[in-house]
């Protein structure tokens, strides 16, 4: 078996985003350090990530590591950039160990020739998108005000129709204002083969929208009614949801390989355009500099990164949450949610529940009993 | 509507796994065999960053 080690490398290609999302947890945060980035990646500092994770490989042996390239908008480069990268990255990389390479896109730049050109390279591509009709797309807007929703269409279209091997998944923010049953059939009308839905990017200083409803769970119920859809959906196609397989997988004894649930160290670190190694984007909603380091490619090893403590932090598991959450009987499921979920501004740390988890323990309970239909259940507790 | 167990601080069922191919649920078959998979590939367990695609999973069934 593989040392523990860091097995996703987020790599920025482009700091900046054609679109202007109204719920960006990127450009709508206390962090604003994009603005201190180059706007695109160099040749150089991809060179020498490529050779840190190879470092790191060589170290470590994992069987496999997943390169993702992101942004702000990665496609701002045009395909080339994220190709060269993706080779960079497997040219360096020893022997032995699998390197799977994602893009994660808005799609509004995803062209028919970069469609290919990426496809043909084995670079899997992955859309944001909040439905699968204009109006669930109306929070995601260009810069003018402009839905990005038609060509948002035209990429997820173009993809499961012209090259199906690519098609990575769709990736929708969950708004406890749309009806679950229209965003999940009009995604599945996308045909993805995966889907998941996130949590927006909160924490106990900026309150979830829709808080102030009567409900006390509206995105725990929300989840709930999408997970009845998934569960009892004997269609063809079925796309893996991975919040709910995840609950589902970890409910059924597992570990969770999501940083949105579970207990699991979260194995993944950014490297931004500059070379800088970071923690996840979604610490930037906490405060300024939230997700940083010190450290980078050109000066540090990814071993070096493993062994910081802020990135520690977040591989901390149980011994990482508050009292609340270590003796509370769902936590091994919930593993109290994202991390950056957990801020509270008023005392500056994340040993707090996840500001999400009423919604989560209304999920989790809510697959148990979906599960609890299926399966017979033993006699021990799970405390 | 709420399970009658959906209550804070009620312990969650542990319930008996059955094997790869051991329920005719089509959705709870995909996440066994994901699980089988993944608890056959010697990995120490990881949690990946969420904005991003998995890759591929194995078909319900596949063998590992």
């Amino acid at each position: 078996m593989s040392s523990d080690c860091l097995r996703q490398f987020v790599l920025k290609v482009h700091s900046r985003c054609n679109l202007d999302c109204t719920y960006c947890y990127i450009y709508r945060s206390p962090d604003t350090s994009w603005r201190d980035r180059p706007h695109h990646v160099g040749e150089h500092t991809m060179r020498q990530t490529a050779r840190r994770i190879a470092e790191h490989v060589a170290t470590h042996r994992p069987r496999s590591v997943r390169v993702d390239l992101h942004g702000g908008e990665p496609l701002l480069t045009g395909p080339e950039p994220l190709v060269a990268y993706a080779d960079t990255v497997r040219r360096a990389v020893p022997d032995g160990t699998d390197v799977t390479v994602t893009v994660q896109t808005n799609g509004t730049l995803l062209t028919r020739p970069a469609l290919d050109r990426l496809a043909d390279a084995g670079i899997r591509i992955g859309i944001s998108l909040d439905g699968g009709t204009a109006a669930l797309n109306a929070r995601r807007v260009d810069h003018a005000g402009r839905p990005s929703w038609p060509a948002a269409r035209r990429a997820a279209r173009m993809l499961a129709a012209r090259r199906p091997d690519a098609y990575g998944g769709l990736l929708c923010t969950v708004d406890p204002a749309t009806d679950p049953a229209e965003v999940y059939s009009s995604l599945r009308a996308l045909a993805p083969p995966a889907l998941d839905f996130l949590l927006p990017h909160v924490h106990w200083g900026s309150r979830p929208p829709g808080r102030h409803r009567p409900a006390p769970t509206p995105y725990g119920d929300w989840l709930a009614e999408a997970f009845d859809l998934w569960w009892d959906d004997g269609t063809r196609g079925l796309p893996r949801v991975r919040l709910f397989t995840e609950i589902a997988a970890l409910l059924l004894g597992g570990s969770s390989r999501t940083d949105a649930v579970g207990l699991s160290p979260i194995a993944a670190v950014v490297v931004e355009t500059d070379g800088t190694i970071e923690r996840l984007d979604s610490l930037k909603t906490a405060y300024p500099h939230a997700p940083a380091t010190g450290l980078d490619v050109h000066r540090n090893s990814f071993d070096e990164a493993l062994g910081h403590p802020r990135i520690a932090a977040l591989r901390a598991g149980l011994g990482g949450l508050g009292e609340d959450c270590r003796a509370c009987p769902v936590v091994r499921i919930c593993g109290g949610g994202n991390y950056a979920h957990r801020y509270s501004r008023r005392t500056g740390h994340f040993r707090h529940p996840s500001v999400h988890c009423a919604d989560l323990e209304r999920i989790i309970r809510h697959a148990a009993a979906r599960i609890g239909e299926q399966l017979s259940v033993s006699s021990r507790s799970l405390v | 509507m709420r399970s009658p167990d959906d209550a804070p601080g009620i312990p969650l069922p542990v319930f008996e796994r059955p094997g790869v191919g051991g329920t005719p649920h089509p959705v709870l078959a995909a996440v066994l065999a994901e699980l089988h998979a993944r608890e056959t590939e010697d990995e120490l367990p990881a949690a990946y960053y969420g904005d991003s695609p998995d890759p591929p999973s194995p078909p319900a069934g596949a063998a590992p």
